[in-house]
């Protein structure tokens, strides 16, 4: 039943973000374009200079509409209309709401391919970004670390925190709809106090950190990094990240099937 | 067969009087094998199980009879059927006067415009 | 058999007895009425039955059991709204059910729509909203349910189809199923209830066959609603 959940998750929100993704490839090819007209006639140049910016602002409002694509599905799918079928499927609540999720994190790694894509499009072959890149992957290696396992651990990371930030929304969603009225108003200090509530929790899990592996200040303090440093920052990182999302996912579905208040 | 029904009275004595009136005139006739309380159901546009009861109803009064694996059957008594032809004209004809008498007709006067509204026909 | 059974059943909205001991039994092979108005607790009991809502005290069994998801398997039901993604054409939603259902009979809801000179290849958005409505019914009707809920199944619907959906209902009728219908447009629906539950204010204060009230008090159940309910 997940499987049939996603499914057609992933075809609402693509229809909405397919849109985008044209746009942004055929911005990209704008950019190109105007690249090269710039190139061969210099009055062109302010233009292509305003057309970059835009491209720009694209590239960044894709991210947010993304997000607000895969908040959207949520709320009108389980709290809007739509919920009166949602929440009748013979299914589990934890199972719509993991739906939910696993899309958000699909269309966001979307999103950041078609970008990828369009950046390739504006400006491939760029030797400054080789340039970057490379610099880079010469540091890490240099501090013994393989390079493909950072950039796997860094995307993981990244992806979870995005997505953490998206389930904050969504047990803000969760707990906001349990009253009959101020659903916004409730959902909205929902989300301080979740927020406010994961930000002391990461100074009593930093502070129990320290408390663990005392080094880790030494190290910070005497500028003397050992590549176990990173490692334990990053597990400690991750592991907080792990814990989050599991934490919202449970209470979002435990407010879903208790105190579910459609209107 | 749309009948229009009275809900003020219960369903199910209507479609016991709608049901005479078609065996009596013959759409069932004797002896022949009704067709299936769903099927009766459908057609008229009622719940079965209203439908049900209606038929129940006839079987009491022996206007019905069930053969187990076969179903309803309208009864084969010629003398029973003409009985409820006979009062069904009692029934009408009776409405007709109480009516006629309402509107301050005697009954030489209703019987007078009886057979005047039969040479409009 | 009862299908579904509600023992003490209490429901508040924080401080407000919306619910107030509700006791009843639902019967397979039985079309029943669910009348009351605004406000009288109707769509709570609907929702509680649905599992959209959880008792504060008291239980809800269907057929036997709490509500989850095997009773959504076999509960059919049609919400006043328009539950339905707007984004999809009809046929995508008869996939949708297919899908999430197995007792859901395409053909039928196929056959449904053709009688209905409904297009499945239409989207939902441009359609009326009586069209939505007779979509949603569409669906809600082909499957096999043992549970039919019916809210409001043809109150945005023009006088000519109304007699289409109800031979609709009568149809899907079979003496293991039962369907519960919620409505204000009692003169048109009465005709088929076997019984008839009149709620007001939280509480049953009727729970009667139709024809059995119908002799009593020689009055239609519309004209015996409005005596109950009169303000």
């Amino acid at each position: 039943m997940l499987n049939k959940l996603i499914k057609y998750d992933f075809k609402s929100m693509f229809k909405n973000l397919m849109p985008l993704y044209l746009i942004l490839i055929g911005f990209s090819i704008l950019i190109r374009i105007s690249g090269i007209a710039a190139n061969h006639f210099s009055i062109l140049k302010v233009p292509a200079g305003t057309l970059t910016i835009l491209y720009i602002m694209l590239i960044f409002g894709s991210f947010i509409y993304t997000f607000i694509v895969s908040i959207k599905r949520f709320y009108t799918n389980i709290l809007k209309d739509e919920g009166y079928l949602t929440n009748t499927l013979p299914v589990k609540k934890s199972n719509i709401v993991l739906s939910k999720i696993l899309n958000s994190g699909i269309f966001l790694i979307i999103t950041v391919l078609i970008i990828i894509l369009a950046l390739i499009i504006s400006y491939f072959p760029n030797q400054e970004v080789v340039n970057i890149f490379n610099g880079l992957k010469n540091s890490i290696e240099s501090l013994g670390y393989n390079f493909i396992v950072v950039l796997l651990f860094m995307i993981v990371y990244m992806l979870l925190g995005y997505l953490n930030y998206i389930q904050i929304i969504y047990t803000s969603l969760a707990f906001g709809q349990m009253h009959n009225s101020n659903k916004i108003v409730y959902s909205f200090v929902s989300g301080l106090i979740i927020y406010t509530v994961a930000q002391i929790f990461n100074l009593i899990t930093l502070g129990l950190f320290i408390v663990i592996f005392p080094d880790t200040i030494d190290m910070v303090n005497t500028n003397s990094v050992t590549p176990s440093f990173f490692t334990q920052i990053f597990l400690y990182g991750m592991i907080l990240q792990i814990i989050y999302f599991v934490a919202y996912y449970v209470i979002t579905t435990v407010v879903l099937n208790k105190k579910l208040n459609l209107e | 067969m749309n009948w229009v029904f009275d809900n003020e009275r219960p369903i199910y004595l209507q479609l016991v009087e709608q049901l005479k009136i078609l065996i009596i005139s013959g759409k069932f006739k004797a002896g022949e094998k009704l067709p299936s309380v769903r099927d009766l159901a459908f057609e008229t546009h009622v719940n079965p199980n209203t439908m049900q009861k209606a038929l129940n109803e006839l079987e009491n009064s022996k206007i019905l009879y069930t053969q187990r694996t076969s179903g309803k059957f309208v009864t084969t008594d010629k003398k029973l059927l003409e009985k409820l032809k006979n009062e069904l004209a009692l029934k009408y004809g009776k409405q007709f006067f109480e009516n006629m008498n309402n509107l301050g007709f005697s009954y030489d006067e209703a019987i007078e415009y009886l057979k005047k509204s039969k040479g409009e026909i | 058999m009862t299908l579904v059974e509600c023992k003490n059943l209490y429901k508040n909205y924080g401080k407000r007895e919306v619910l107030k001991n509700i006791n009843l039994k639902i019967n397979k092979g039985k079309i029943y009425g669910l009348l009351g108005p605004n406000g009288s607790g109707k769509t709570t009991l609907i929702k509680l039955i649905n599992d959209l809502l959880v008792p504060t005290n008291g239980t809800i069994l269907i057929n036997g059991k709490n509500p989850g998801i095997e009773s959504k398997k076999i509960i059919s039901y049609l919400p006043e709204r328009t539950y339905l993604n707007f984004d999809m054409k009809i046929s995508e939603t008869i996939e949708y059910f297919k899908d999430f259902y197995d007792n859901f009979d395409e053909k039928k809801a196929y056959e449904l729509l053709k009688r209905l000179n409904i297009n499945k290849d239409d989207k939902l958005k441009t359609m009326s909203k009586g069209t939505k409505e007779k979509v949603q019914l569409v669906l809600v009707m082909s499957r096999k349910a043992d549970i039919y809920i019916l809210d409001e199944p043809i109150g945005g619907v023009d006088p000519a189809s109304r007699d289409y959906i109800l031979d609709t209902i009568l149809k899907n009728f079979n003496d293991n199923a039962s369907i519960i219908i919620s409505t204000h447009l009692i003169s048109d629906v009465e005709k088929v209830l076997d019984d008839v539950i009149f709620i007001s204010d939280g509480k049953i204060i009727l729970n009667e066959s139709a024809d059995k009230l119908r002799n009593e008090r020689k009055k239609s159940i519309d004209a015996i609603f409005r005596e109950e309910f009169k303000c």
